[in-house]
Parts: structure tokens; C-alpha cells; sequence
């Protein structure tokens, strides 16, 4: 009877501490679990918001770059304006136009993209034709290019910078060039032009290549009709940009005003990818050149790596100790059952009473 | 009385092979949402490695309390009498 009786109550015991642990199993897993949870959920916050300030700076820096990019081009050309100015006036103030004025700004300017310097007469054939390979061809009819154009109808002291040409003499011949040009008057008549031929590559691998954030850093500079004058090389290819990236330039060029997007376009190989652009203004005397320098999401991320890493790491190692803690639990929760039912065991007056080792 | 002793055998052999099956696939499905989380595949991470780690955590918990209960059982059969 009393056997019985035990056993009975031994029966309960067991359905209510089954109960308790069950619960206490649903309460432990729903408490990992959101634990689990709220990690998860502050790995991707905390994540987000790195990239998104990673973003930010990179732009801003790539703004820094455009903007000091943009000066030094501008201030080049100023340079070389004034230097330009300075001869027109040594030469009309001469009663003959002597080469060793001409020779003495080219050698002035040696080591930069300044390949050489012309003087035409009023007709545009040149006189006098001093660049960086001694090449003194003279002769060349230069009188249908539009800085001659302009000249003749310009006052003293202008100048005027001309879109991207085709050199046809001296030292830069049958590359691409920008001129500087500036009228030669002399008792208020028109007597020539002094041009000053610049090599766009040398120029945009002087000025813009040493801009570039990464390897993938695109670095473009746009004259002021949104045509290309330099586009942006990569593996010794020179290869357009974007339709999506020219007409966005187009459309921030009309504004005259830097700026930063983050812009997704087409890769050189067909696939979309995120960069982020940064552009700048280059205003000098007839030309509004626009600066723009865009660097692949990808490249600006690379400096995240580390960050995230350790992101990554402490979202595993916090799962990790939840679920370690959760099961230390379960297994304490078994100790303690057993240890108490040990305790009341052989507290209780058994007919045959067997001891259990407690722990202590 | 060989057979009974290979039916027992069988049966311990049955239920490791289980309990290990039980034991893997809740860390599998934690360690692998884990992985997938981290990878931060957009949609696809949270689409699929949230639930694995949620749903490996509560199957861990159940079967680790399960094999605790086994290796500690708080009413051995020897003491009912």
C-alpha cells in the first residue's frame, strides 16, 4: 500500500517537474531565439550604418580630390596664360618677333604638358614654331582653326582656350591637344596668334591620373557641350563611360556647381555596379569644364573589411555564448531536478530505503 | 539469447546514430545561418539564415535537454522499490 502510495506520488512529481521543465525549455528557447534575434538585427544596423558613413566619407573624400583636381588644372591654365600673356607682350612690344622669347617660355615650361608655342602671322601661317623636340616647322597654314578665328577679332590681353584638336605641327603632331591662345596687336592692329599647344595626356596623366582612389577609379573630364576630354583608362583600354554616367555629368555640368551621387551604371564588362561620383567645376576664361571622379562601391568597401570582420566575429561568438549559456542551463536545470529528488528521496521513509549520492 | 544480445546491440547502435543525427543538425542549422547571415546576401541572408539560426537554436535547446535528461535521469528505475 504504502509502495503504492509512492509510487502515485512519484508519478505526480514527475508530470509536474516535466510541466515545469517543458516550460522552462519553451521559455529558454524563445528567450535564445530573440536573443539570437536582436543580434542579428543589431550585426545589420550597426553594418548598415558603418557602410553608410564608409560611403558618406569616401564621397566626400572623392569630392576633396575633384575639387583640388579641378584647381590645379585651372590654375595651370592660368599659369600658362599669364606666361602666355607676358610673351604676346615681349613680342609686340619687339620691332621684330624674335625666337629666343618664344624659346625661352617653352624652356620655362619644360616638364609639363606644354608641348611648344606658335606664332602666325595676321594671315595664320605660322613664323615661328619652337616645341620641345627642336622641330622648328614653319609655314603651316593655321588660319581655319577657331582660336584664329577668335584672335582676330580679339582685344589685347584675352585669351582663348580651344576644345580638344588634332595637333597638325611641332612636337605634339597628330595627337590630341588643347590650345591657349592669346591675339599679337600691335598699334591696335591685328599682326597674329601665339599658341600654346598642351597635350591633353600628359595634361590628364599629370593632373588626373595621381587622383585616383583605386585602381578602378574612374576620372573623367568634361568640356563644356559634355563631350569627353579625357575618358577614363583601365588595363591600357581606353573605353567610354556610361550612357547613365555621361548624360548625369551633362545634366550636373549646366549647373557650374560641384557635387557628389551615388550612381549605379554599367561596367566596362556589361555588369551594373554602384559608384560613387564626385565632380567639380573647371571655370576658365571661355571654357566650363566639368572634373568628375567615380570610384566603384566595391573599392570604397575595401576599407571596411577589417571593421567588418570584426563584425562578423562578434556576431558568431555572441550567438555562440547564448546557445553555450542555454544549454549550460538545461543541463543545471537536469542537475538540480536530480539533486532534489536525491534530497527528498532520502529524506523520505522508504520501506527499503536506498541511498542516492547527492551532490553537494 | 545471441539474438536478444544483438537486438540490443542494434537498438544502442540505432539510437547513437540518432542521437548524433540529433545532435549535428541543430549546430549544422546554427553554424550555417550563422555563415549565411554573415555572407550578407541581400534578401537571401535574412530570407534564409535568420530562420536556420532561429530554428536550429530551439531544436538544439530541445535535444540538448533531451540528451541531459537521459545522461541525468532524476528517477532511476532502481530506487521505485
Amino acid at each position: 500500500m504504502t509502495v503504492a502510495l509512492n509510487r502515485f506520488n512519484l508519478k505526480v512529481e514527475m508530470n509536474v517537474l516535466g510541466f515545469l521543465t517543458r516550460k522552462l525549455n519553451l521559455i529558454l528557447a524563445l528567450l535564445t531565439a530573440f536573443l539570437v534575434v536582436l543580434a542579428v538585427a543589431l550585426f545589420y544596423w550597426t553594418t548598415n550604418v558603418n557602410e553608410a558613413v564608409l560611403i558618406e566619407q569616401t564621397l566626400h573624400r572623392e569630392q576633396v580630390i575633384a575639387r583640388s583636381g579641378a584647381l590645379s588644372i585651372e590654375s595651370f591654365l592660368k599659369l600658362v596664360s599669364k606666361s602666355l600673356l607676358q610673351t604676346a607682350y615681349f613680342i609686340s612690344e619687339a620691332d621684330q618677333p624674335s625666337e629666343d622669347i618664344l624659346s625661352d617660355f617653352v624652356s620655362g615650361w619644360a616638364d609639363t604638358p606644354v608641348t611648344g608655342t606658335v606664332l602666325t602671322d595676321e594671315d595664320g601661317v605660322v613664323q615661328i614654331n619652337i616645341n620641345k623636340i627642336s622641330k622648328p616647322e614653319v609655314g603651316t597654314l593655321l588660319a581655319n582653326r577657331p582660336y584664329f578665328i577668335w584672335a582676330k577679332e580679339a582685344a589685347r590681353g584675352k585669351v582663348y582656350v580651344s576644345e580638344p584638336i588634332v595637333s597638325r605641327l611641332g612636337a605634339s603632331k597628330g595627337q590630341s591637344i588643347i590650345t591657349i591662345s592669346t591675339p599679337i596687336v600691335q598699334n591696335a592692329g591685328f599682326r597674329g596668334v601665339l599658341v600654346v599647344s598642351v597635350l591633353l595626356k600628359d595634361l590628364t596623366s599629370d593632373y588626373l591620373d595621381p587622383l585616383k582612389i583605386s585602381e578602378r577609379t574612374q576620372v573623367n573630364l568634361l568640356d563644356s557641350d559634355g563631350n569627353f576630354l579625357h575618358f577614363n583608362y583601365l588595363s591600357g583600354v581606353n573605353f567610354p563611360a556610361s550612357e547613365r554616367l555621361v548624360s548625369l555629368l551633362k545634366e550636373r555640368l549646366k549647373s557650374a556647381k560641384e557635387g557628389k551621387v551615388n550612381v549605379t551604371y554599367p561596367d566596362i564588362d556589361g555588369t551594373l555596379r554602384r559608384y560613387l561620383v564626385a565632380y567639380a567645376p573647371i571655370n576658365y576664361a571661355n571654357k566650363d569644364w566639368l572634373l568628375a571622379i567615380s570610384t566603384p562601391v566595391d573599392d570604397a568597401m575595401a576599407f571596411y573589411r577589417p571593421f567588418s570582420k570584426t563584425n562578423r566575429s562578434t556576431l558568431a561568438i555572441f550567438v555562440l555564448v547564448v546557445l553555450a549559456f542555454a544549454i549550460f542551463t538545461i543541463v543545471l536545470v537536469r542537475i538540480a531536478q536530480k539533486d532534489a529528488f536525491a534530497r527528498g528521496y532520502n529524506r523520505a521513509s522508504w520501506p527499503k530505503k536506498a541511498k542516492i549520492k547527492q551532490r553537494r | 539469447m545471441p539474438e536478444n544480445i544483438n537486438k540490443s546491440k542494434s537498438d544502442a547502435n540505432t539510437n547513437t546514430i540518432r542521437l548524433i543525427y540529433k545532435g549535428l543538425i541543430p549546430i549544422v542549422l546554427v553554424l550555417g545561418g550563422i555563415a549565411i547571415l554573415a555572407l550578407r546576401i541581400q534578401g537571401w541572408s535574412l530570407f534564409l539564415g535568420l530562420p536556420m539560426v532561429v530554428i536550429g537554436v530551439i531544436i538544439m535547446i530541445y535535444t540538448y535537454d533531451e540528451i541531459a535528461q537521459k545522461h541525468i535521469d532524476p528517477f532511476p528505475e532502481r530506487f521505485e522499490d
